[in-house]
């Protein structure tokens, strides 16, 4: 990598570039979350302070979602979406690199919190009034809210480049039926982030103007209202929840059918769920607040929508199993990961379901059954399908195969650390161990869970510090990847591996959803539509 | 592949997500309208302010007529037209200011009460917005009058021209759910 890396326009490298920048973000909120769980490791222990816990947890959340899972997806959007549809670059490459240096300038912004004073520390939701300088009079939220800005306008940027991408530049022949699934729920995420993050900019704004200009928006001391802050987060939130997983729908949906040797199931079926699921993230966002006295028929009201999301993501959960169904299946480290995937998120989405219950929410909410969920959704969910991705994707980026024998380690220390560390979480939280307290006295059991808890902890930093080794040795020692090692049958395995500058010479019109397998093999047939 | 212009497009999407974004800003000034107990009234000259929103929505009409003669490939006739957006624009802004400053004279500022608060984001937002469509208005001479490279005039006219629909659009909502609620 050299200085060209850092000018460039070129949607490979700024793609590339993203998910470096997710991985640094990465091992430092990892860094965090592990000083939490030491912390946690024991009853009344003191390894840190309250405050310093405070602030740990809210960077460790706002660090995980904003400059990790988004950004990361981002990434494999830029680089891939074009390469998946026969285009050589984004509609706007000029405006791709600012969009990822502004992502940059957030995250340097929130983390130079550190040094003017303290980090915010009111939760990655900052909840008013909480987040008021009242109760928060150091510079950490100023510095939270303005970070964020920035990287919700990064976003928003990325997310306009994608759609003009997908709408103006497909080669001839790629109708919108015949688009990968991945592009396909890139594209309708890049439409939630477009409506959804403005909401969160709003409140931000609004927040800010509280704290500099002593509006008193969210302030009920001042006729404010804190739940008015509530609303608009998760007007953004719950969608954002979306933002976090569709791509990564589109990855396992890319994989699953690779590593099955059969088309995947219900292709109208997944993009249509999609959509669906796009739309009904709107009008869920109240099940994260049942806990406000809001009414009984507003609050059943979201309860069954919220019940309702569960069929479309359903629908992918079969549409995927199906494909397995009858499959030759490869096991690949890709593969794995994509199987562990379906596994793990479907106990998230199980747990979720519980959440939309009213009386169970009333009784788990703000426990660690919260956090259970929210983690085997982002990690057994956005962050397994991302180690699948990478592992399939890697030879097309780097030319170089990542190592499989590291990769079954990976693997293997990744799933049992996990759910070592999560599963024992849903306990604790059904047992009344709250969220976001420092330390807890030695209750029954909740010592033995959270050093279990603990323990997987260290053996999923082991499994994540693999995958970086694998990554790290395979750029320099692994085994050269031939253009398309996995017998693909997207347009990206047709280009080189690494592609060149433009993407690809002359493509021939697409006439399928296998455009690389029709060329590939065009006595194949039964492929088409 | 497609007949869709990509500047159109992308700036019709950016503007969608401001849109939401105002109107949020908007949802919250109507959220301490029906809930709070301080309402705008006092100081709030909306006579001024209407023809500041005439000026606002003539700048829509001149930006239009200007289109159109670029679309005729007529630079000639686009001028007269986009000068006179630009000076309605500037009009509209500097008399909003003189509006607010009055306000602030008075000692209605944002921190009176959550609906002072919203509605001093609301028009303070709009401004920068519409501060913006201004410069944008600006340097369209540099550009049209460029023989060689940049984006082509029309292109370049219809986007500023999309911006500018926006902005008045915004103002009209802005207008007719803060101010008009002063009359009640």
């Amino acid at each position: 990598m050299n200085l060209g890396w850092l000018v460039s326009s070129d949607h490979k490298r700024i793609g590339i570039l993203y998910m470096i920048t997710a991985l640094i973000f990465l091992v430092v909120g990892g860094i965090e979350a592990m000083a939490l769980r030491t912390q946690l490791a024991l009853p009344n222990l003191k390894f840190l302070s309250p405050g310093a816990y405070n602030q740990l947890f809210t960077m460790h959340g706002t660090t995980m979602i904003f400059l990790v899972a988004t950004p990361v997806l981002i990434g494999f959007g830029v680089y891939l979406v074009p390469l998946m549809i026969g285009a050589n670059d984004m509609a706007f490459p000029r405006l791709t690199a600012p969009a990822m240096w502004l992502l940059v300038l957030g995250g340097v912004i929130l983390y130079s919190s550190f040094l003017a004073g303290g980090a915010p520390d009111a939760g990655w939701f900052s909840y008013a009034p909480l987040s008021e300088k009242f109760y928060s009079s150091t510079f950490g939220l100023d510095f939270w809210a303005i970070g964020l800005l920035l990287i919700s306008a990064s976003s928003i940027i990325s997310a306009v480049n994608t759609i003009v991408t997908i709408a103006t530049l497909r080669a001839p022949g790629m109708t919108i039926r015949r688009l990968p699934l991945f592009v396909w729920m890139t594209l309708v995420n890049s439409a939630l982030m477009l409506v959804a993050l403005p909401a969160l900019n709003a409140a931000l704004v609004m927040l800010l103007a509280d704290r500099l200009l002593q509006a008193h928006f969210f302030d009920p001391s001042h006729g404010g209202s804190a739940t008015l802050w509530q609303h608009f987060f998760w007007i953004f939130g719950h969608p954002e929840v979306y933002i976090l997983i569709l791509p990564a729908f589109g990855m396992i949906s890319e994989i699953i059918p690779v590593f099955a040797r059969k088309p995947i199931f219900g292709y109208e079926y997944m993009a249509g769920s999609t959509i669906a699921i796009a739309f009904l993230s709107y009008g869920v966002w109240v099940h994260h607040m049942f806990a406000v006295a809001l009414g009984t028929v507003f609050i059943a009201a979201f309860a069954a929508s919220s019940l309702l999301i569960a069929i479309p993501t359903g629908v992918k959960v079969f549409n995927w199993t199906f494909t397995l169904m009858g499959g030759s299946i490869r096991f690949s480290t890709a593969m794995l990961f994509a199987i562990a995937f379906l596994v793990e998120f479907t106990i998230g989405g199980l747990s979720g379901v519980a959440f939309a219950i009213v009386p169970i929410d009333w009784q788990l909410t703000d426990t660690y059954f919260v956090v259970a969920h929210i983690h085997y959704v982002l990690i057994g969910g956005t962050l397994f399908s991302l180690f699948a991705g990478t592992y399939y994707w890697f030879p097309k980026m780097t030319g170089r195969m990542l190592d499989e024998t590291l990769g079954r380690w990976n693997f293997w220390l990744v799933v049992v650390g996990f759910n070592l560390t999560f599963f024992v979480q849903h306990y604790l939280g059904l047992i009344g161990m709250p969220r976001r307290v420092y330390t807890y006295p030695d209750l029954p059991w909740w010592g033995a869970l959270n050093i279990t808890s603990s323990f997987g902890a260290v053996i999923l930093t082991l499994g994540v510090a693999l995958f970086l080794v694998n990554v790290l040795s395979s750029l320099v020692f692994g085994a050269q990847s031939k253009n398309d090692p996995w017998d693909a049958s997207t347009l990206e395995w047709a280009a080189a591996s690494p592609p060149a500058a433009t993407n690809f010479g002359q493509l021939s019109p697409v006439n399928s959803r296998r455009p690389f397998w029709d060329l590939k093999y065009p006595d194949s047939g039964g492929t088409r539509e | 592949m497609t007949n869709v212009r990509p500047v159109r497009l992308g700036l019709s999407l950016f503007l969608v997500s401001q849109g939401v974004f105002f109107f949020m800003l908007l949802v919250a000034f109507v959220y301490f309208q029906r809930t709070g107990i301080v309402a705008l009234s006092r100081g709030w000259n909306v006579e001024h302010a209407a023809i500041h929103t005439v000026f606002l929505f003539l700048s829509g009409l001149t930006m239009w007529k200007a289109v159109s003669a670029s679309r005729r490939t007529s630079l000639t006739r686009m001028w007269p037209w986009l000068f006179g957006t630009l000076a309605l624009g500037a009009l509209f802004l500097v008399g909003q200011g003189s509006e607010y400053l009055a306000l602030v004279r008075q000692g209605i500022t944002i921190g009176q009460s959550p609906l002072h608060a919203a509605f001093f984001t609301l028009v303070g937002l709009h401004a920068i917005y519409a501060l913006a469509g201004i410069l944008l208005l600006a340097i369209i001479p540099k550009f049209a009058l460029a023989r060689h490279g940049g984006p082509s005039r029309e292109n370049l006219v219809e986007s500023a021209a999309l911006y500018w629909y926006f902005v008045a659009a915004l103002w009209l909502a802005i207008f007719c759910v803060s101010y008009l609620q002063v009359l009640r």
